[in-house]
């Protein structure tokens, strides 16, 4: 008898769970998705990708606890009220046990359902993310289908823990509820979660007092590996949450018995509608604003962090470069062998020192500046790096970069456009400065991208370009294969090449002590090594994993947080369509019915998202300078324009999907 | 009798049908008065004879199957939205059989709410809700909600509402069903005095021959006909209540159907 009244309810409340069902199918999309990206074939090939299942891993472990919590409230919502239906229930002599076996049986119903159809759209959902990560690698992509059982069962699983943490409290609630508080429910009016304006203000101020502490502890980092962060998180969400429990009851103590407010223009249904609901509305604005803040600022730091790589990618500017140790050597075999396969325009140049260090310290004092650690490995790096005029005119050349005239009696330089004035500062105080006997040009710094922002390219950083007689007789550091192809080599073009060439694959991440004490990342003796763009993006792949991730929880947490909201506002459609009916007989005017619903729906939308929008700015921008200086070499652009640019792109990809939760709720309460 | 004469309101030959074209209930058959300006008239009848549908088609909350509504020699049944909801808003006020107020107001803003409609200053609307509550009884309860106060303390909230407009046309269904009889008089002292002062015209419903002994005029409705009218003229109230009396026991209250 359970089962059958479970199943028609099941059936016959499918029109109201609707949106419940459609959130818990795109959780499981996301889910699915997510799973069978960490255990595609593709993407365990990665080279050391070991780190984004863990990362996941931990991500999902959080969530389904978050949302575990969220998905309870919002049955707890849809189920109270129904309060009136399980009264009758028991009037009729079931047991709130009972009741509460129907209840769990109904979920679980549509949860299997939801689980179900959440997996053709997992399917596409991770082809989609699949191709994503491979283009960011420059590796090909190709369309295959196929279930992948290895995450069908993590994903199941983490669906079902969700479920079940979700379901917990709601039979905790039937069994405690009484009768009448069933019968009435729908008819009470919700008082605000604090009372008394004393306790809302110190709310009020304890938040404000979290939200301190929050930013303090993001940016000053006092305590280091990431716990800071962590905490810093917390008390930010802390001041969310408080801000919304705190400000709403305040008000509405404040305006509550103001009549010449509340009788004004209009005010008293909004007003009132939103009083009615200050309980559950707070706690969602608050819970939704702290989502929001959360999903902002994840989509905005893995935006910012992709921006900082493609800007490093695109400072690399040949697609490979083949580097010698200590001689000048010749690179033709080489370039026949891959003219084979590629065409290929290059040119051979070595790169010389004479053992000063004058533009060194320059780069050293603007690193500083920027706040990060002095960090010089290399042994190579450990002198201002040269290049001769006719190869440095050559390059330009090969890059059709616009000619310039050097004059043979003058050095100029060559660096990432953050140094340029440090190094001109540098010129213009110095007027001795020489090489050789050779002085520097007082307009001749160029920034064009050059293949600088890494070790063993033109110079890490700067590279200084001098008469061809001055390099007579210094010492050469390596010399240089620099070539450039009609389409880009990706990676595995590039390993291919090594394999065919016996070219050694160029490890920045590891090197061999030399009997200066600086290492070199020239490892092994008697080879070439080859480099080049996407061998170098290849290097920053922590970080994609990193943005990977934060685009998996951003986009978990919006659907959450908005589907929420909808699920309040479409739950309260009833009892709003009646006070409407009143409203009409009253003589309200159509018009201004339609007004009033709309304003109280943007507001409702919108108002929760203002100060989540503001916080996450301020969060973007530390994490993103966080990561810039533990992560990158020398910045090469204005920071806080790189910043509002990917967070403003964040937004707007945040505003879509909300938007369109918006469009439907606004849609379906018009009706 | 000139060529000018109008009443306020005439109904003419109205018909109420519910459900679908197999099997309807005509709840209104065939319905024709006029009521001057000014009058007060009492509908009576059996439940169910549709005394509420014609208060509703009155009060345009519904529309009529057939037949025509005159106000003002204006025909109700064929005006534009706007046009209704500034008549409801501007001329009407309706009590409701079962109250209508709305959940989320208190019983003092289910007052204001219609003088928030017309834009009234908010002190003048804060005056005019006290002022009337005071009338009626209910000031403890106005800060209260309509699922914390008890049914008689609902309708008289209801009854204020819809009068504190001061409306030219006052329709009532049953204001007094859940009253006890001091109470039922003080509200109905208190439509009288809107019948002298501003001139109402009132229509209202009700199965309580003491209160229909108020009216001037008296319909009888029994299944959807007007069954029959009795006018009290210069009658005493008590002579005018024995007559009422006895009409409901010839219209069958007691009779074997
Ligand atoms: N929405 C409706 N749908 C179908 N039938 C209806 C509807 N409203 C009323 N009726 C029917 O129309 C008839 C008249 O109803 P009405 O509400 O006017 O009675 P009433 O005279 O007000 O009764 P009471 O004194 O009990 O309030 C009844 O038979 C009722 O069943
Ligand atoms: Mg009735």
């Amino acid at each position: 008898m359970l089962r059958m009244l479970s199943r028609q309810n099941a059936r016959r409340q499918f029109r109201e769970y609707l949106l419940f069902y459609v959130t818990l199918t795109c959780l499981s999309a996301a889910m699915y998705a997510f799973f069978s990206l960490m255990f595609s074939e593709p993407v365990t090939s990665l080279p050391d990708m070991e780190i984004l299942p863990w990362m996941i891993a931990a991500a999902t472990g959080f969530l389904i606890f978050l949302i575990g919590w969220i998905v309870g409230y919002m049955i707890r919502y849809m189920l109270k009220r129904r309060s009136r239906e399980f009264a009758l229930y028991m009037l009729s002599g079931i047991t709130s046990r009972g009741l509460g076996a129907l209840v769990s049986l109904e979920n679980l119903r549509i949860g299997l359902i939801a689980f179900l159809s959440g997996i053709l759209p997992g399917l596409l959902f991770a082809q989609l993310l699949e191709a994503v990560l491979l283009h960011m690698f420059g590796l090909p992509y190709a369309l295959h289908f196929g279930l992948s059982p290895a995450a069908l069962f993590p994903a199941f699983l983490s669906f079902a823990l969700m479920l079940l943490y979700a379901g917990r409290k709601n039979r905790r609630w039937i069994r405690r509820a009484t009768l009448r508080e069933m019968l009435d429910y729908d008819r009470q009016n919700e008082t605000s979660p604090v009372v008394g304006s004393a306790a809302s203000v110190a709310v009020f101020f304890l938040s404000l007092l979290a939200c301190a502490a929050g930013f303090l502890l993001l940016t000053n980092r006092p305590f280091g590996q990431g716990y800071d962060i962590l905490l810093g998180t917390v008390c930010l969400i802390l001041f969310v949450t408080g801000f919304f429990l705190s400000v709403p009851a305040f008000l509405v103590r404040r305006f509550e018995n103001r009549t010449d407010w509340k009788y004004a223009k209009h005010r008293l249904i909004a007003f009132r509608g939103f009083t009615a609901k200050i309980h559950s509305t707070s706690i969602v604005m608050g819970m939704l604003s702290a989502l929001f803040l959360l999903s902002v600022t994840f989509a905005g730091i893995g935006i910012t962090v992709n921006l900082m790589v493609t800007e490093q990618f695109n400072a690399g500017v040949f697609d490979l470069m083949i580097l010698h140790e200590g001689e000048l050597s010749d690179f033709s075999r080489y370039e026949n062998l891959i003219r084979r396969d590629y065409p290929l325009t290059g040119y051979s140049y070595g790169i010389y020192t004479d053992g000063r260090t004058d533009f060194l310290s320059v780069y050293d004092q603007v690193v500083l500046k920027t706040g990060r650690a002095l960090r010089r490995p290399w042994v190579e790096s450990a002198w201002d790096p040269c290049i001769r005029q006719s190869d440095y005119q050559k390059l330009r050349a090969l890059l059709h970069y616009e000619p310039v005239t050097l004059s043979p009696s003058l050095c100029y330089v060559h660096c990432l456009p953050a140094l340029k004035k440090d190094v001109e500062a540098l010129i213009r105080q110095d007027a001795n400065l020489h090489y050789g006997e050779f002085s520097f040009a007082k307009e001749g710094v160029f920034t064009e991208p050059f293949s600088q922002m890494n070790d063993y390219g033109n110079g890490a950083g700067y590279l200084l370009i001098i008469p061809d007689e001055a390099a007579a007789g210094l010492r050469v550091l390596y010399s240089v294969y620099a070539g450039v192809t009609d389409a880009p080599l990706q990676t595995d073009a590039l390993s291919q090449i090594a394999s065919d060439c016996g070219l050694t694959p160029l490890d920045r991440s590891t090197g061999t002590a030399t009997p200066t004490g600086a290492p070199t990342a020239f490892t092994v003796k008697n080879t070439d090594y080859l480099s080049g763009r996407w061998m170098d993006k290849a290097e920053l792949h922590y970080l994609y994993s990193i943005v990977i991730c934060l685009f998996y929880l951003a986009v978990l947490l919006e659907i959450i947080g908005a589907a929420v909201l909808s699920t309040q506002v479409l739950s309260d459609r009833q009892a709003k369509k009646q006070q409407e009916r009143i409203l009409r007989q009253l003589g309200m005017s159509e018009g201004l019915i339609r007004r009033q619903r709309n304003r109280q729906l943007s507001f409702l939308f919108l108002f929760p998202l203002l100060p989540a929008a503001a916080a996450s700015f301020c969060y973007v921008y530390v994490c993103a300078m966080q990561i810039r200086r533990s992560f990158l070499a020398l910045p090469a652009a204005p920071d806080l324009l790189m910043v509002l640019c990917a967070y403003v792109t964040a937004l707007a990809l945040f505003s879509l999907l909300y938007a369109l939760y918006y469009a439907a709720v606004r849609i379906s309460s018009g009706r | 009798m000139t060529a000018a004469y109008q009443p306020l309101l005439t109904v003419e030959h109205i018909e109420k049908y519910y459900g679908s074209p197999g099997a309807v209930t005509k709840a209104l058959r065939d319905i024709s008065f006029d009521v001057e300006e000014g009058e007060f008239i009492s509908i009576m009848g059996a439940s169910g004879s549709g005394k509420t549908t014609l208060l509703n088609l009155i009060s345009t909350v519904d529309t009529v199957s057939a037949g025509h509504i005159l106000l003002n020699g204006r025909d109700i049944t064929a005006i534009s939205d706007d046009e209704i909801a500034a008549f409801r808003r501007d001329s009407l006020g309706f009590v409701f059989q079962e109250f209508n107020l709305l959940d989320t107001l208190t019983l003092e803003e289910n007052i204001a709410l219609p003088l928030t409609l017309q834009e009234l200053p908010p002190r003048e609307t804060d005056r005019r809700v006290r002022d009337i509550a005071a009338r009626l009884t209910i000031c403890e309860a106005l800060k209260k909600f309509p699922s914390q106060v008890s049914g008689g303390q609902k309708q008289r909230c209801a009854f204020a509402r819809a009068v504190v407009c001061r409306p030219k046309l006052i329709l009532a269904d049953e204001p007094t069903g859940s009253l006890d009889s001091g109470s039922s008089r003080i509200l109905l002292e208190l439509m009288s005095d809107y019948h002298r002062d501003p001139g109402a015209t009132i229509l209202m419903v009700t199965h309580d021959a003491f209160c229909a002994s108020y009216a001037q005029r008296i319909l009888f409705l029994k299944d959807g006909r007007i069954f029959n009218e009795i006018i009290k003229g210069e009658k005493t109230r008590s002579t005018f209540y024995h007559e009422i009396l006895d009409v409901l026991s010839l219209l069958g209250g007691d009779a074997p159907c």
